[in-house]
């Protein structure tokens, strides 16, 4: 029992590390209040749905387009309600965000339906079975899909050229406007790779869970923030330990409390963290910490 | 356009308001529609809510998404006094009113050093977590199922039965809420609410201690959270932890924002306006929430200061070269 929930924690963890990365892009290196990314993954998830099961596309076939679609999504959501509030106090962005949360989470409850739709799962059987432990081969491709974005998110962020790009533009825009980085250039970069690390980690969730319903955006985003917050926001490493702490506290609480309480391990750990520790375990980028 | 209507409300305030109160008071004797009855109780509730809600999001500038959780803990505290200990409504909404402040006292505490963002997650996480305890505490809430048989006010022999006494009560408790925070903007206390928001470390420097008043706005408008829940306990006679949610928390904040952080009178008009468009607008039911998202983006890019913001209480453009 213990085994299977670690395992269970991997995988789980894994497919949030990698939305929580999208996050941790998105907030901590672009610094914006984007609450409305959760809308847009679980977008991305249901256009990826309704490619596999409503049009009966493989999955092969539906993910790179359900990506796309995710990044069209994101940058339209940024064109909107980011862009032109650049020059206000984050507030507005804030606040123009969570109505464009709430204008996805029903865009998506009218178009799809309010109750749970099934999502695809794929390379479900058999399972490999070790001991008493039951291990998905679905699992295992999530958990090596998901490690191998991580990574190379990371060398991404590391090496290249735009990863540096990145990293300037986070620790002080107008330096990097003045040495050359084009910073509207790297603002759509962040969106875009953040929407399709959203977009696969959504689809992921979807498979995970077997189904997905609207409802599900408020929590998404919630969790995201989370592990972000706990992690560190603007921090690779820190995503992935708040992703994996998530996951983990999920399964646990899940399985040895109730599973009423998974919800509130994760809010309650986010709260403790930012009473103690705001910026997180590898928080570096101070998002207005202290009011 | 908008801005010579708010000044021209801004100015004829007194004469507006009297009409205001005058017309709604003999509304019933005229109206005898239930219907049109209920809506406006709602707008009533609504009212309450959002006024409330102004006073630390619009003056104090924090931006709590945890009002509904508050308007929740007034409705099942008053629920169970009345259900369990036959405590009247008129005792109930008082008390129940000081138990939610009680929890804004235990919000504000840990949260009010925390900047905008931060508030919101720490404030969506209260949120979540209380609307999470009435769904679980079932020997207490009787969870999902919810909590009926609630009994309506009584004064007397009189009891509530249809919506006119109810209609009269929340109109008073409206009047009472809106004169409260009218006159804390003239009090010292109101004004360093906004100092806080304006310039908080000007404020600070200057010797006072924010955090205290920081936590002072977060009980105020806990407290008229609780009576509003109180409130509607009693007339809905009916609660169930589905109401209390993230997502009317939310629709509030967008109360006070639409109608200028800040601005009585604008989420006085934007509580009324955001309650009534719905239901005038029957084919909106289904898109309510979409409505309200678009509407929240519409005004942040139209005018973001809301309705009646001029700039004084409210978000000012300042230049800002991050991303060009």
């Amino acid at each position: 029992m213990f085994v299977q929930q670690v395992v269970n924690s991997l995988v789980l963890g894994s497919i949030y590390t990698l939305i929580a990365l999208g996050f941790t892009l998105i907030f901590g290196v672009a610094q914006l209040l984007h609450m409305a990314h959760g809308g847009v993954l679980l977008f991305g998830a249901y256009i990826a749905m309704t490619l596999t099961m409503g049009l009966g596309l493989p999955l092969v076939v539906a993910a790179p387009i359900a990506i796309v679609a995710t990044i069209i999504i994101g940058l339209i959501v940024e064109r909107i309600t980011i862009t032109p509030l650049r020059s206000y106090p984050p507030l507005a962005i804030l606040i123009a965000t969570l109505g464009m949360c709430f204008f996805l989470e029903s865009a998506m409850e009218n178009i799809w339906g309010a109750e749970r739709l099934a999502f695809p799962g794929f390379l479900e059987s058999p399972a490999i079975a070790l001991e008493n432990i039951q291990v998905a081969w679905m699992d295992v491709f999530i958990f090596i899909v998901a490690v191998s974005l991580i990574v190379g998110l990371q060398l991404l962020v590391k090496y290249t050229r735009l990863g540096k790009a990145i990293r300037a533009t986070a620790e002080k825009p107008i330096m990097a406007e003045l040495m050359g980085v084009k910073t509207s250039h790297v603002l759509s970069a962040v969106i875009v790779i953040g929407s399709a690390l959203g977009g696969i980690g959504g689809m992921m969730m979807g498979s995970y869970y077997g189904s997905i319903n609207p409802a599900m955006t408020m929590g998404v985003l919630l969790k995201g923030v989370a592990a972000v917050i706990l992690g560190g926001m603007g921090s690779v490493p820190g995503a992935i330990v708040g992703g994996f702490f998530i996951a983990f506290s999920e399964n646990f609480a899940v399985a040895y409390i109730s599973s009423s309480f998974r919800d509130v391990i994760a809010f309650s750990a986010m709260i403790l963290v930012l009473l103690i520790r705001p910026a997180g375990i590898f928080g570096t980028t101070v998002l207005e910490r202290r009011g | 356009m908008s801005a010579n209507l708010s000044v021209l409300i801004e100015k004829n305030k007194t004469i507006l308001g009297i009409a205001l109160v005058v017309g709604l008071l003999i509304l019933p004797l005229v109206i005898r529609d239930e219907y049109v009855l209920r809506i406006c109780i709602r707008v009533g509730i609504y009212v309450l809510l959002a006024v409330g809600l102004n006073i630390v999001a619009g003056f104090a500038g924090m931006l709590s998404c945890a009002q509904s959780a508050f308007f929740g803990l007034g409705a099942y505290c008053s629920a169970l006094l009345s259900l369990n200990f036959g405590i009247s409504f008129w005792l109930a909404m008082p008390i129940s009113g000081l138990f939610a402040g009680v929890f804004g006292v235990l919000l504000g505490l840990p949260t009010i050093r925390l900047a905008h963002f931060y508030l919101v997650m720490a404030t969506i996480a209260f949120g979540e977590i209380v609307g999470l305890v009435f769904l679980n505490w079932e020997s207490l809430t009787k969870g999902p199922y919810g909590l009926p048989g609630i009994p309506p006010p009584q004064i007397g022999s009189f009891i509530y039965l249809n919506n006119t006494p109810y209609y009269y009560t929340i109109f008073g408790l409206a009047v009472l809420a809106v004169f409260v925070s009218w006159r804390l903007t003239k009090t010292q206390l109101g004004k360093l609410f906004i100092a806080i928001k304006d310039d908080q470390m000007a404020t600070e420097a200057s010797g006072i201690p924010i955090n205290r008043y920081k936590v002072l706005a977060f009980t105020l408008s806990a407290i008229y959270a609780g009576v509003a829940g109180s409130f509607f306990a009693h007339y809905m006679t009916f609660i169930s932890p589905g109401t209390f949610s993230t997502h009317e928390s939310i629709m509030i904040l967008a109360m006070v924002v639409l109608g200028g952080m800040g601005s009585i009178a604008g989420s006085v008009i934007s509580a009324a306006v955001l309650t009534i468009i719905p239901e005038a607008l029957r084919f909106i039911q289904d898109y309510r929430m979409m409505f309200f998202g678009g509407i929240i983006i519409l005004i942040m890019l139209v005018k973001p200061e809301g309705l009646m913001g001029r700039g004084r209480y409210s978000l000012k453009k300042k230049g800002r070269i991050a991303f060009k």
